[in-house]
């Protein structure tokens, strides 16, 4: 199988500021639901999602690495359908900087500044993209 | 049963997402535009657009495992007084449970749908500075309207009581 890349139209939807949804399934089969601030981008094959207070989606990614995210694009009417396999946890060096200083920033923002703290920064390999549109006409 | 706060929450609340998960445990993320508690208040009714995924239904038919997650709210347990929208909408809950049945969306899903799209456009244009049209379209006529018995439900408000299991 070809490695699957992001389109660069991606990009600025991980930069909009609007919440993103995670799903994640334990060993036994119960799937789990959470928002996260953000998602960053790594390179076209990866994507890095803040472990924060994350327990039951890190719980879940260690005993089964897959992974599903919806970037929502609402202006543009659109959502974005990442799937996701977990490939390794940074706890220092240039991506878990640059994702603690933007957390800080958000969690400044949204009156959260004692409350979001970065643990780790998770980096995904993007295993499928899928654009959804749900506008007017569709 | 679902504490009657948390009804007063669900009732106020605006944002909507479940995980469901495949035969091969891949999980799946759906867009929940509106929601129900029952009068036993020990399931929720769950209303998805016209373009629900197409791994919905197959998900649930396969294994029923299903999590809806909720917040955007400033009437719940933890809400601020005086209110504080900009940071009572992060109180959020997650409810597990499995799929029980499901039907056609009627009329009277259609309005707790727009109560929500007004609560949302209410809560979160002055926060996000979405326009009119992108909060309209996303809470149409909903088409498809799941129910589940709620099993477990979690506090997932961000800080460190996070994943705490509510009593039922």
């Amino acid at each position: 199988m070809g490695e699957v890349r992001l389109p660069d139209e991606i990009r600025p939807v991980m930069e909009n500021g609007i919440p993103a949804q995670v799903g994640t399934c334990s060993a036994d089969g119960t799937p789990n639901a959470t928002d996260i601030s953000r998602v960053y981008y790594v390179d076209s094959e990866h994507l890095a999602l803040s472990n924060q207070f994350f327990s039951k989606t890190i719980r879940n990614i260690r005993e089964n690495p897959r992974a599903c995210v919806n970037l929502n694009d609402l202006e543009a009417f659109t959502c974005w359908v990442v799937h996701l396999e977990f490939d390794r946890s940074e706890t220092d060096g240039p991506i878990f900087d640059a994702m603690d200083m933007q957390i800080e920033a958000i969690a400044s923002m949204t009156g959260m500044s004692n409350v979001f703290k970065l643990k780790a920064a998770d980096i995904y390999r993007v295993t499928s993209v899928e654009k959804i549109e749900y506008g007017p006409a569709s | 049963m679902i504490p009657e706060e948390i009804v007063t929450f669900l009732e106020g609340a605006t944002v909507g997402f479940a995980a469901t998960r495949d035969a091969h445990l891949v999980p799946h993320i759906h867009f929940v535009a509106g929601w129900i508690v029952g009068d036993d208040r020990k399931t929720i009714t769950c209303f998805f657009p016209p373009n629900y995924s197409k791994v919905l239904m197959p998900s649930l038919q396969d294994n029923g495992q299903f999590a809806l997650t909720v917040l955007g709210s400033t009437s719940g347990p933890k809400a601020s007084k005086p209110p504080r929208p900009d940071v009572d909408f992060h109180e959020c809950y997650q409810f597990k449970g499995d799929y029980a049945t499901s039907r056609l969306a009627n009329a009277a899903d259609a309005a707790v749908v727009e109560r929500k799209g007004e609560s949302f456009r209410k809560l979160f244009v002055p926060l996000f500075g979405f326009s009119e049209e992108a909060c309209a379209a996303r809470f149409k006529k909903p088409a498809l309207a799941m129910t589940f018995p709620v099993r477990e439900i979690f506090d997932q408000t961000p800080g460190p009581g996070a994943g705490r299991r509510v009593e039922t």
